[in-house]
């Protein structure tokens, strides 16, 4: 069967919904993440910045790994590297690209640093519900049948609706988030607790899936990962302090030269 | 509630045990992958074409199959038509199948416009919508790439298509 992946507008540009999702989530990720940042002492600019550089490296870099993929076909219409068309792009190409784009821009501002992740975290787990949303739309990640009184018809049967699932727990994971960001605790404890609290959904919601990994044996191979790194970050998070000394969380100055002396 | 060093790492191993019972008992069975790429296969079709014979996607099993949804009255399907027609000079020799599936549209005024625009590949006619339903089709131009396997390997909705893009999808579906 076909699914009917909803498609919206934009002038010339035919876009589709769970693409608009993610860029939408993307922005949103940012804003929240500009919030916990301000907790943490840090400045908006520092989550922004990054995250501007990121998406515009992540859009050209998407284009740019395509066009390397299927460099023949391009080589015969060298235009067809600048055109609009949203199919051309990779978005692993492009998530490599941006991720590194911003950490670089992060490094070269002196803004990495374990506050500086823990700032990233509840952006994270927005930007990943949003994921798990346009999911929803484009008939990915799906689940495996079910008779439950919630199920979904998707893929021609009832399913568990996985992609809601995800989004709810990936919201229940942001509120955690929020909410131990406000007690000011060690740097570090709010992004083990998410690579904590993401494995340990990851383990428990892939058994709802009809199109996980497999490896041989049967075993989900995003549950054989997430357990590992669920082990790893709670023991690292048994080893942290429970709160850090005040003048951690006092704000930062810019340690960008062009800046001195304004 | 503050925990001891050992509270910890008993809560640490009950929650790994916990996770590994539910990884052991969450195994999938072995048809589980095949049976769901079989759902995901392409319908079936079969129109009219103009030039009087009859266009059956199940027949081109084994081949690369292009299914491009147009009309005569959508910009963006016009403009990207001659890509469509360079790429199937390009690989028809090495047995790459293009249709161009028109909707709703009558047979004269798309034969005019066919002539007009010196398409060689295969235009079949949707008269009644009945492929534009079956495919879900959200808005024009639709192009649906199939692959030997009778999957579809990629949908691109909206255009126009540039030459670069409609190659590196065969590209992929030569594979």
């Amino acid at each position: 069967m076909i699914f009917p992946i909803p498609v919206v507008h934009v002038g010339p540009v035919a876009v589709q919904l769970p693409g608009l999702i993610v860029l939408l989530g993307f922005g949103a990720a940012l804003w929240v993440a500009a919030r916990g940042a301000r907790t943490l002492g840090l400045k908006d600019d520092d989550v922004y910045n990054p995250g501007f550089y990121a998406a515009v490296a992540g859009i050209l870099g998407a284009r740019a790994w395509y066009v390397v993929a299927h460099w023949t076909a391009f080589a015969g219409d060298p235009l067809g590297i600048v055109s609009l068309n949203l199919s051309t792009l990779d978005a692993t190409g492009g998530l490599v690209v941006g991720v590194s784009v911003g950490a670089l821009y992060a490094r070269r501002k002196k803004l990495l640093s374990v506050r500086w992740l823990d700032a990233l975290t509840p952006g994270a787990a927005l930007l990943l519900a949003a994921v798990s949303l346009s999911n929803l739309f484009s008939g990915e990640a799906y689940g495996a049948p079910s008779t439950l009184p919630w199920a979904i018809e998707l893929w021609d049967m009832e399913r568990h609706p996985t992609q809601i699932y995800e989004m709810l727990a990936m919201l229940a994971i942001l509120f955690v988030l929020l909410m131990v960001l406000r007690r000011h605790p060690m740097p570090g404890t709010a992004t083990l607790l998410f690579l904590a609290l993401y494995s340990g959904q990851r383990v428990f919601l892939e058994a709802f899936r009809a199109d996980s990994l497999l490896l041989p044996g049967g075993w989900r191979a995003a549950q054989v990962a997430g357990l590992l790194v669920l082990a790893v970050s709670l023991v690292m998070l048994a080893r942290l302090p429970a709160s850090a000394p005040k003048q951690v969380w006092e704000p930062t100055v810019s340690s960008d030269v062009s800046e001195r002396g304004k | 509630m503050k925990l001891s060093r050992v509270q910890w790492n008993l809560l640490i191993v009950a929650i790994l045990v916990a996770g590994a019972a539910w990884t052991i008992a969450s195994r999938a069975p072995g048809a589980l992958a095949t049976r769901e790429r079989a759902r995901r296969a392409t319908p079936d079709i079969s129109l009219s074409t103009l030039e009087g014979g009859t266009f059956t996607l199940s027949r081109q099993l084994g081949k690369p199959v292009i299914v491009n949804f147009w009309a005569t009255w959508c910009p963006p399907c016009r403009a990207e038509l001659p890509a469509f027609e360079e790429v199937y000079k390009n690989h028809r020799s090495a047995g790459l199948v293009i249709v161009g599936v028109d909707i709703v549209e009558p047979q004269d005024v798309v034969t005019k416009f066919v002539a007009d625009m010196g398409l060689t590949f295969p235009i079949a006619l949707d008269s009644d919508g009945e492929a534009l339903a079956l495919y879900r089709v959200q808005g024009l131009p639709t192009t649906l790439f199939i692959g030997r396997d009778g999957t579809i390997r990629d949908m691109t909705v909206g255009g126009p298509m540039t030459k670069a893009a409609i190659e590196s999808k065969v590209i992929n579906l030569m594979k």
